[in-house]
């Protein structure tokens, strides 16, 4: 801050009494010796003190309000007990008579011959008119005046307008207004006076205002009195006049037009970005007259379904390929009967999403679709389920908000019969449209909204057709997976096998060259109709494919093929989205999936091989690993977090030769890649059937168990 | 009506209070100034300049008694309104003696003073005004004062706060070194 300003502070400090006592003698030595510094200090304390009178002036003349409502309570309780439904809405009016001399000099309106005593209780706002423009004013109780150019009687550029307004109980009450005509008890609406002065002289009026009064509940057959000032200077209510009702457009965009359950529930399930909302819910756009065919759906959710089951209770090989095709969904609860011919028309629920898509947006601004009064029947509009109640109103343009509600009556019926029969009566009118322009936007409504169904549709289909080519490549690399990993199991038992049959042959002293003899290529291709050393081969074939510890004797020699019980438990199986394990015969480069139940994995190790188990498994964010040395017995797999990178160099280094693995490791990264991929559709499959029944309200009523769709395009791909 | 409590609430900042309860007067004070050739509108504007110089008065050390000094303080201005008007007064005007009249007398001076500074005032930004409302008069924290208005930090509203007062003491001290002889 200045060096003045810092004066200025310390000042402050000093005339309002904030200064430690050391600080104050200091300054008042100060004082004694710096004329100026004393000039500084009185004028600020005089403005500080000026400041303070003129706060106090007003808290007298309020005050003077507060004692005034006090005494008129006792007399007003009485009165608003006594107002029944003489129905009203209450005053204004512009001079239309002689103009007067009007003082403008002093704030508060004056006793004349059009205000009254009421004018002194209620807060007057005080607007600067161009009158050469159309300006449209809002005072503090949201009383909206629009005026249009040239509306007073004056040749001066600016006059100025005085609002005043009684809205509230209580201000009605306050200003002491009178709600009687003649003597009759009127139920009002509002009041408000509005009075034009030029120059200080009071001007008249060459055109119409208009004027919007808020309302939280609109009262059929409210009229606009003339307040006349009696001779008490109080006001009485006369000269009736039925009220415009015209509708004031808003920004259409700033309005609600969703399903009146949507948002809340969509809110509550933590989405609340406008830009998911809308995408989620234009998705359910129908093209009127078509029916919605699902092929290939089902087959795509038992797919989904068998790629999320648990990988711990896939069991052989075979039968995991089968149950792509023939796993039911559990998580779901669809299943394979339930679902032939499934073809529905969604049209039958209610209110096309695409129609909503076309007439939410800029193009019906300034229509009456672009006004609180038709955000209002919004609601009641979804719930009758009836795309044609929708149609009237976009067709009718040109006509007042309640002449259509007359016409949507018969269309309707129970609770949201009784609510557009009330809407009817409310006399809303309509927006100052040419029926010229009516017509051409509601022909450029039914364009529009066949275009947006359209569009939506191919979004979708595009979006579903890239996800199924996705899941048939992603298939078929799955068969080659499996066919590897058979390859791979059947390759370390041939080559075990082998490495038994030597050793058998070797402890006997069998004089045959065990590498020379031709490999079995299967358990069935072992001949048994022979005895002899044939049977010796039978049995070590059988003892690999058993793995259990076998004997072999032949001339008083004895060998023994030993397998030792392993049995390797995966901590925590149940926090990884997958879970495989691998068990690699060191001699062999081969590996062995294993499948394991719960966690669980069995394998009788060949006590003449030595192996490595590795473990790898995924979290929907994370990649778990451990390789560790195969030990007979009880093993136990703590898996720890790795990043991929890493990852790839443990394998690089330690299985390197292993052709087939890394491939298998790679695999099961896309796999990784691709489950995301689809847990993200089946989240967006069921988000989409949850959210079905608060579009399209009578939905649930046709048919209670739906089968899940499979049908939402993410936000980011709608445009 | 209690008039310790009346004092207290006019010492402590509580004036909407204690106007509120003093209005009960208003109806005696209008009826006196109506008698005497005054209006309606005129005995409200004498009241509410009665219970500014009461405020005032109520700020010194010395005590009074707030209604009696209110009552009396209205009469005074009703009295030289009058003059002003050269409306001649009647007998019972005439010879009435006030109780506190010197004091009423000088607190109108002091007044004065005020008026010219609080025209002074009007010369200075409504923002300006309004942070002067709210710290000087309503005793509103900088903090509050901050909110109020819309300022970014405590600080910049301090700062702006300074140079407010200022702009306000130069105009004023130009002012009334013009108004010296």
């Amino acid at each position: 801050m200045r060096v003045e300003l810092l004066e200025i502070e310390r000042i402050e400090q000093y005339i309002l009494k904030l200064m430690s006592p050391q600080e104050q003698s200091k300054f008042d030595q100060e004082l004694a010796s710096n004329p100026n510094l004393k000039a500084k200090v009185e004028s600020q304390r005089s403005i500080t003190e000026a400041i303070q009178l003129a706060g106090i002036k007003l808290q007298a003349k309020a005050s003077y309000q507060t004692y005034k409502i006090r005494t008129l309570l006792t007399k007003l309780i009485i009165l608003i007990s006594a107002i029944v439904a003489a129905a009203g809405i209450s005053l204004f009016v512009m001079p239309n008579e002689n103009s007067e001399r009007f003082d403008s000099e002093s704030g508060p309106v004056k006793l004349d011959t059009l205000a009254a005593l009421s004018n002194q209780f209620l807060e007057e706002s005080t607007f600067q008119i161009h009158t050469g423009k159309d300006t449209v004013i809002e005072n503090q109780d949201g009383v909206v005046i629009f005026i249009p150019s040239n509306a007073f009687d004056t040749d001066l550029d600016h006059i100025e307008l005085k609002v005043q307004s009684a809205i509230k109980p209580e201000d009605i009450m306050y200003a002491g207004l009178s709600t009687t005509s003649n003597g009759k008890a009127l139920e009002t609406g509002g009041m408000f006076y509005i009075d034009a002065l030029a120059d200080g002289e009071r001007v008249n009026l060459l055109k119409d205002l208009t004027v919007n009064m808020p309302t939280n509940k609109k009262i059929e057959g409210m009229q606009l009195y003339r307040g006349e000032k009696t001779a008490s200077s109080e006001v009485n209510w006369v000269n009736p006049e039925p009220i415009l009702n015209e509708l004031i457009p808003v920004d259409i965009t700033a309005l609600n037009f969703y399903p009146p359950e949507y948002e809340p529930y969509l809110n509550q399930l933590g989405h609340t970005e406008k830009q998911f909302l809308d995408s989620l819910y234009y998705s359910f756009a129908f093209e009127e007259e078509n029916t919605i065919s699902q092929p290939d759906k089902q087959e795509d959710l038992y797919y989904y379904s068998s790629q999320i089951r648990e990988v711990d209770s896939t069991t052989v090989i075979d039968k995991q390929l089968m149950s792509v095709h023939k796993y039911s969904d559990d998580t779901t609860g669809a299943s394979l009967d339930s679902t032939d011919d499934d073809v529905e028309t969604i049209s039958s629920y209610g209110i096309n999403p695409a129609s909503i898509k076309t007439i939410w947006s800029n193009d019906f601004n300034n229509t009456i679709l672009a006004t609180t009064s038709f955000e209002a029947r919004i609601p009641w509009i979804h719930e009758s389920c009836n795309q044609a109640v929708l149609d009237l109103y976009v067709n009718h343009l040109d006509k007042g908000l309640s002449e259509i509600d007359a016409l949507v009556v018969p269309l309707v019926s129970g609770k949201v019969k009784e609510k557009f029969i009330a809407f009817s009566k409310q006399g809303d009118g309509k927006v100052n449209l040419s029926s010229n322009a009516a017509k051409k936007l509601g022909a450029f409504y039914n364009f529009k909204r066949k275009m947006h169904a359209k569009a939506i549709r191919k979004t979708q289909e595009t979006f579903w057709a890239k996800q199924r080519e996705q899941d048939l490549a992603h298939q078929s690399k799955i068969i080659q997976q499996q066919s590897r990993d058979a390859e791979n199991s059947l390759g370390v038992l041939q080559k075990e096998y082998e490495k038994n049959l030597c050793k058998v042959y070797e402890d006997i002293d069998y004089p045959y060259d065990c590498k020379a003899r031709p490999m079995p290529s299967s358990n069935y291709t072992v001949n048994v109709g022979s005895l002899g050393w044939h049977n010796i081969d039978r049995d070590v074939m059988t003892a690999t494919l058993n793995r259990k510890t076998t004997s072999f004797s032949y001339k008083a020699k004895t060998s023994t093929l030993t397998y030792e019980k392993w049995i390797g438990t995966v901590i925590n199986h149940q926090d990884f989205e997958r879970v495989y394990v691998y068990n690699l015969p060191s001699e062999f480069n081969s590996y062995v999936k294993l499948n394991g139940i719960k966690g669980k994995y069995d394998y009788p190790l060949n006590a003449d091989l030595n192996y490595q188990t590795l473990v790898l498994a995924w979290t929907s964010s994370d990649l778990y690993f451990v390789l560790k040395t195969t030990k007979p017995g009880k093993d136990q797999f703590n898996l720890k977090k790795i990043s991929k990178s890493n990852f790839n160099k443990i394998v690089q280094k330690k299985i390197n030769n292993h052709e087939d693995l890394k491939t298998e490791m790679s695999f099961l990264d896309e796999e990784r890649m691709n489950s995301n991929r689809i847990n993200q559709n089946l989240k967006r499959s069921r988000l989409r059937a949850a959210v079905k029944h608060v579009i399209f309200p009578c939905y649930g009523d046709q048919n209670s168990s739906n089968p899940v769709e499979i049908e939402i395009v993410p936000a980011d791909q709608l445009q | 009506m209690n008039e310790s409590k009346i004092a207290e609430w006019l010492k402590t900042g509580k004036e909407n209070k204690a106007f509120t309860k003093l209005y009960t007067l208003y109806p005696n004070v209008e009826k006196y100034i109506l008698s005497n050739s005054g209006s309606k509108p005129e005995a409200l504007d004498i009241f509410q300049e009665g219970l500014v110089l009461l405020y005032q008065k109520s700020q010194s050390e010395y005590n009074v008694s707030p209604e009696g000094f209110l009552v009396n303080s209205c009469k005074f201005l009703w009295k030289n309104e009058l003059r002003k008007k050269k409306v001649r007064s009647g007998d019972s005007l005439k010879n009435d003696y006030l109780i506190n009249e010197k004091e009423i007398t000088d607190l109108l001076e002091k007044e004065e003073k005020f008026q010219q500074i609080e025209d002074i005032l009007k010369q200075i930004s409504k923002k300006c005004r309004d942070i002067f409302n709210l710290f000087y008069y309503k005793s509103l924290s900088m903090t509050e004062v901050t909110k109020r208005i819309g300022f970014k930090s405590v600080q910049s509203a301090k700062v702006q706060k300074y140079k407010c007062m200022e702009h306000a003491r130069n105009l004023a001290m130009n002012q009334s070194s013009t108004l010296k002889p």
